[in-house]
């Protein structure tokens, strides 16, 4: 077994939820977990979605599963077993869920020793939280220190992202941290998206980044190849940006331009131009 | 709900509200007159007293404890039970809990004016306020037998229930109900109203569908004419015209 980075102090537990499905959890889970492991960090990276697996997917590692998670809390196999090394980077690492159980196959209480354990071995513990508001979402949050919750610019998402934070926050964890994910900065200004500032408004929480819509993550994800180690990609800056803001450091949001930058850069060229005025602060508050 | 009438006639009144038969009592009609005076109500008004549930209302009359345990009395020779003694004045309020009865919760009177429920002045006696320092966020509900204040915004998907008004400090984006109980002189107040729906007593309303909700500004919303009307806030559309 390759070594690992043994942190020389504890690592932590992050969730990654939403309420609504299909806003891109399983994705920026992946892709923040990849960029932190290409930061240095030691990653480990749970899909809590037992029944609906996808994070194998996302990664390209579902032809390596042996065990799952749910073979860990029973007992099949020990926590070492279930987890898979990515075929990039040896820091990072994927505990997959069972695609042939359902959610009441683990308990909260499972899910918190399993992060303990996890807590002294990798720098991050990144879990990939279901959609919903019931067990499934309870046995993610169960050991995380904190949450990131992950939207769309879309008012359905946001007011699951509402109802989830309350949750989130009911639950006595530390008030959760925004990702705005998909958003089209074409469609904002011509009034057909909400705005960053919309979505803020409402939510009440600090951003910690917003990634923008980007056809390339569609390719990425079917190919198993996450965006966060593609420099061309915008989603992929996007990702690399929370992961340094996560180990602490201060990243400025990203410039959202529209397709055609040409004219924005020449903009830019002459000092015009800013990018929205939300500020962002990493760090391990 | 302005159709509470005085009983400064000397006459015992019943009035049916949502809380049940109000019997009033009349100041200054001694105790005999007024046992008559019931009485004659109780009888005169058959099936429809044993149905309902009777409140004492010592709105307009000083509590004696004498004279409630004698209206209990001539109640309980019909068969019929008292619900509970209310009245206004916050003294005569503790008076009647000390006694072991639950006041009911005070509602805004309009003396004299005609029912359009416009806001009247404030009556005497304690409103309980619920105080939720937080924003209410989607899926949470909120309510109070009295009147509800938030610091913090109602978010989408968020409720609030109040038998008397609601204030929120904040925006209010979800569903407010005030006067729950059918008092129509409640209010709703927001620094930011943009809801999904407002209620006041049985009356709803909705924002139009045409246009994108904005609030420009603090708000009050009041029952005038029969139907719900947001105004910018000025104190003076508290206190009547």
């Amino acid at each position: 077994m390759a070594e690992e980075h043994q942190p020389t102090t504890l690592g932590r537990v992050i969730t990654f939820t939403s309420g609504k499905g299909g806003v891109g959890k399983t994705t920026t889970t992946a892709n923040v977990g990849a960029a932190l492991a290409s930061l240095g960090k030691s990653v480990v990276l749970i899909d809590a979605d037992i029944g609906l697996r996808n994070l194998d997917i996302v990664l390209g590692l579902e032809n390596r599963i042996v065990y799952d998670l749910v073979d860990v809390v029973e007992g099949t196999c020990r926590l070492r077993q279930a987890m898979i090394r990515d075929k990039r980077m040896n820091n990072l690492h994927l505990i997959p869920a069972a695609q042939t159980r359902e959610k009441d196959a683990v308990s909260p209480q499972q899910m918190r020793a399993v992060c303990e354990e996890l807590r002294r071995q990798f720098d991050f513990t990144l879990i990939d939280s279901p959609a919903g508001i019931e067990q499934g979402f309870r046995n993610a949050v169960a050991g995380a220190d904190e949450v990131i919750v992950v939207t769309n610019p879309e008012v359905s998402s946001v007011r699951d992202a509402d109802r989830i934070i309350g949750l989130v926050e009911a639950n006595e964890l530390p008030t959760p941290r925004l990702i705005l994910n998909r958003l089209d900065p074409l469609l904002v200004r011509r009034g057909d998206m909400m705005s960053v500032e919309d979505v803020t408004d409402i939510l009440s929480i600090p951003l910690i980044g917003v990634v923008p819509n980007d056809e390339t993550i569609v390719t990425s994800t079917n190919r198993g190849e996450p965006a966060a180690l593609d420099t061309r990609s915008r989603a992929g800056q996007a990702f690399r940006n929370i992961a340094a803001r996560l180990t602490g450091q201060d990243v400025p949001l990203m410039v959202l331009e529209e397709p055609d930058g040409a004219f924005r850069r020449l903009l830019r060229a002459f000092g015009f131009g800013g990018g929205p005025s939300v500020a962002v602060r990493g760090g391990a508050d | 709900m302005a159709e509470r009438r005085q009983s400064e006639l000397g006459q015992v009144r019943v009035r049916g509200t949502q809380d049940g038969l109000l019997v009033q009592l009349p100041p200054d009609v001694p105790l005999p007159t007024m046992l008559g005076q019931v009485r004659s109500c109780i009888d005169g008004g058959g099936e429809f007293f044993r149905q309902a549930q009777l409140v004492i209302d010592y709105t307009d009359r000083v509590p004696n404890v004498e004279e409630i345990a004698a209206l209990k009395a001539l109640l309980g020779e019909r068969g019929l039970a008292l619900r509970t003694v209310t009245a206004s004045v916050a003294e005569h309020r503790e008076l009647l809990r000390a006694w072991g009865f639950t006041p009911l919760r005070v509602v805004a009177r309009d003396p004299g004016q005609a029912g359009d429920g416009a806001p009247s002045t404030p009556v005497e006696g304690e409103r309980t306020a619920l105080y939720v320092r937080r924003t209410l966020r989607s899926g949470a509900a909120v309510g109070s037998d009295g009147d509800v204040v938030v610091l913090g915004d109602v978010n989408a998907g968020a409720e609030v229930l109040a038998a008397g008004d609601v204030v929120v400090w904040g925006a209010i984006r979800g569903t407010v109900h005030a006067g729950i109980d059918g008092d129509h002189t409640a209010v709703i107040c927001a620094l930011r109203l943009m809801p999904t729906q407002l209620r006041i007593g049985r009356i709803f309303a909705r924002p139009p569908d045409q246009r994108e909700v904005r609030s420009e500004g603090a708000m009050l919303a009041r029952v005038h004419g029969g139907e719900i009307v947001v105004e910018p806030w000025r104190a003076d559309r508290l206190a009547g015209r």
